[in-house]
């Protein structure tokens, strides 16, 4: 059985060397855009920059890591391009080139145009902004220079496993932390930069995505009437380890952890725990009581890390009671539990 | 100008077909599970085909489960000339390179705009730029505001990507601060067609109405979206959002000069007949046509 590779988030050099210490086999991570645009990003994740590291510290953490046999992958995946970026994006890749990355994963065909152009030469990567959901738009993006795609984060094991089999270029998927409610690409939820957001996620202590907070519901054909509050577009998940050993049977090449904007606690702890379970799964002594073992001390692991965030839920009340797995069923409503943060 | 009525099912087709729009689209933009069957495929184009209408078929983000009807669905329509197909995937238009009579239109999944984003002042926050001089954060945040307001096609090398992939027209939201980028896709020689009403905010596949209204198997979803959708309105926040099946929307309502704007340089505007745009019937139809053409808002 082929154990994918473990993508762990960096935002900093000690980030960075934590997260090799714990088992990582590749590292990934953004830098702002040079000039005024560094903070400027246009989805509602952290985007290239912000909070990542600098063009400097780059360089260190590709040192470290290549010491360590790490690849560092470098995240220019914003799903657009524009005249305006056009200038301050060649700029950046060409810095973040110089400082030695093995990888780029981008998420725009107009990005994609430019990183052509400047004759990138090492491995190109499709972001989950492409929303592959299908063998076809994996063949199609393996046609245009990449030779991993990230799939769509709404995928059953089923359909992964299906798209893996047909594929000619390594798949991968992410396993932990935001299993987001909607699909990546297409949503404009963003998580920053508006402040009656930030105060509402304050005082209702919910999980910083706006899909976890309580809607007040009406129905659209009587819109007087109030069907009640609810957190009803909460799908969030959180957690795969339940379902790791089917993850790794489908043949994916690499299995990626969310955390670019987490604390380095949490980002070492989630490498940690699935470095753990993927070398279990691995040896080809594995016996199932001893992961299920495994399993259960992973879990207590979480407990310890993640609790503190979700205080006054533990982690197993937050993401095991109601479900929050990355690959439950697709119609799991932990909405019935609203998570607080 | 055409007026194109959108529809998912055959019983809005028939009303779309009493109408005065010119153009039916028929299929899922959304959804998956919503996507015709061969069968029902086969009677719409049938239908509309008699009523004098032009048919488009639209598609929605698949797995391989999809593609493989897409498929079914693309080798009917082949024999029928060259209709236009709506694409919302990219192993869609993977797919349709192979039907080289059949019309790629890029659908609004493929485009992304972050003007669809509800937050209202969001482009006043985005740049946190402390060292900078007063006249330096001005001139970033208005260069900020205007990216907002721009498409990923407001790149040239994007849309000759597409183009070359035979892409001719795109979908695009009635968002009036983007009217302006819009004519940058123009000039570049796409056609566009503007949807009214409904900006999709967020669309997932772990369908928010059905998991609230306690449907347990996606596959035999009773799609009680066909006739109801549910206005959500997050307090704290002060705006309002409407759940139709697996879709966030907002509303965007056209207002004179917007429609004055507008209507010169499109090619189709859209109507989507649905539980979410209330327009169901065809006088609700040839209602909005006649405001539109008198350039009324509404």
């Amino acid at each position: 059985m082929r154990i994918p590779k473990l993508l762990a988030p960096v935002n900093s050099f000690e980030s960075a060397v934590r997260v090799i210490r714990a088992g990582a086999d590749e590292i990934y991570l953004g830098v702002g855009l040079p000039g005024g645009l560094k903070w400027f990003v246009l989805y509602r994740g952290p985007g290239t920059g912000g909070r990542g590291p600098t063009y400097d510290e780059l360089g260190w953490i590709v040192d470290f890591a290549h010491k360590n046999n790490v690849k560092v992958i470098l995240v220019v995946n914003e799903p657009f391009m524009s005249e305006t970026l056009e200038r301050p994006m060649r700029e950046h890749i060409r810095m973040c080139l110089d400082k030695g990355i093995d990888a780029l994963i981008i998420g725009d065909i107009g990005v994609l145009s430019i990183v052509k152009d400047i004759g990138v030469d090492i491995p190109l990567y499709a972001s989950t902004y492409f929303v592959s959901m299908n063998s076809e738009a994996v063949d199609f993006l393996r046609e245009q220079g990449f030779s991993r795609v990230i799939l769509e984060r709404h995928l059953t094991i089923q359909e992964i496993s299906e798209i893996v089999k047909q594929s000619k270029v390594d798949i991968e998927v992410f396993c932990h932390s935001g299993g987001c409610s909607n699909i990546n690409g297409s949503c404009y939820f963003y998580h920053w930069g508006f402040q009656k957001f930030k105060r509402a996620i304050r005082k209702l202590k919910v999980f910083t995505s706006p899909c976890t907070i309580p809607f007040e519901v009406y129905d659209w054909a009587d819109p007087e009437k109030k069907i009640g509050i609810s957190p009803i577009l909460d799908a969030l998940t959180i957690c795969s380890i339940c379902h790791l050993s089917a993850l790794v049977e489908t043949g994916v090449a690499g299995l990626k952890l969310v955390g670019r904007l987490e604390d380095v606690t949490t980002q070492e702890a989630s490498t940690r725990v699935y470095r753990k379970l993927l070398d279990l799964i691995g040896d080809s002594q594995l016996r199932h009581d001893k992961l299920k073992k495994m399993i259960k001390s992973s879990r207590q692991e979480f407990e310890e890390v993640y609790s503190p965030l979700m205080a006054p839920l533990t982690f197993s009340e937050a993401c095991c009671r109601p479900k929050r797995c990355i690959f439950s069923p697709l119609l799991n409503a932990p909405y019935k539990v609203p998570v607080r943060a | 100008m055409r007026f194109s009525a959108q529809v998912e099912n055959l019983k809005i087709l028939e009303e779309a077909l009493h109408s005065g729009c010119d153009d039916v689209r028929f299929g899922s933009e959304f959804c998956e599970w919503k996507m015709p069957n061969l069968h029902v495929l086969r009677k719409a184009y049938n239908l509309t085909n008699d009523s004098g209408k032009g048919f488009s078929y639209i598609t929605p983000r698949v797995t391989d489960t999809g593609i493989k009807k897409i498929r079914e669905h693309l080798g009917f329509l082949k024999e029928k000339g060259e209709i236009k197909v709506i694409i919302n995937d990219l192993g869609v238009l993977n797919v349709l390179r192979r039907y080289t009579r059949l019309k790629p239109h890029l659908g609004r999944q493929l485009v992304y705009t972050p003007a669809r984003c509800p937050w209202p002042g969001i482009d006043r926050k985005i740049a946190v730029i402390s060292p900078l001089s007063v006249l330096a954060w001005k001139l970033i945040r208005k260069q900020a505001e205007d990216l907002y307001s721009q498409t990923s096609l407001n790149y040239d090398r994007t849309i000759k990507f597409f183009q070359e992939y035979g892409i001719q027209g795109v979908d695009v939201d009635w968002i009036s601060r983007c009217f302006e980028h819009y004519s940058f896709l123009i000039k570049n020689g796409l056609n566009l067609s503007v949807h009214l009403h409904l900006v999709p905010v967020t669309i997932t596949r772990k369908c928010h109405t059905a998991r609230f209204l306690g449907e347990t198997n996606l596959e035999n979803c009773s799609k009680p979206c066909y006739r109801r959708a549910f206005l959500l309105k997050p307090s704290e926040l002060g705006i309002e959002l409407l759940l139709s099946g697996n879709v966030v929307f907002r509303f965007t309502n056209p207002s004179k000069s917007d429609v004055k704007k507008l209507a010169q340089n499109i090619a189709e505007f859209v109507i989507s007949m649905n539980s979410a745009s209330r327009i169901q019937n065809s006088k609700e139809v040839d209602k909005l046509i006649l405001d539109l053409k008198n350039g009324k808002s509404y």
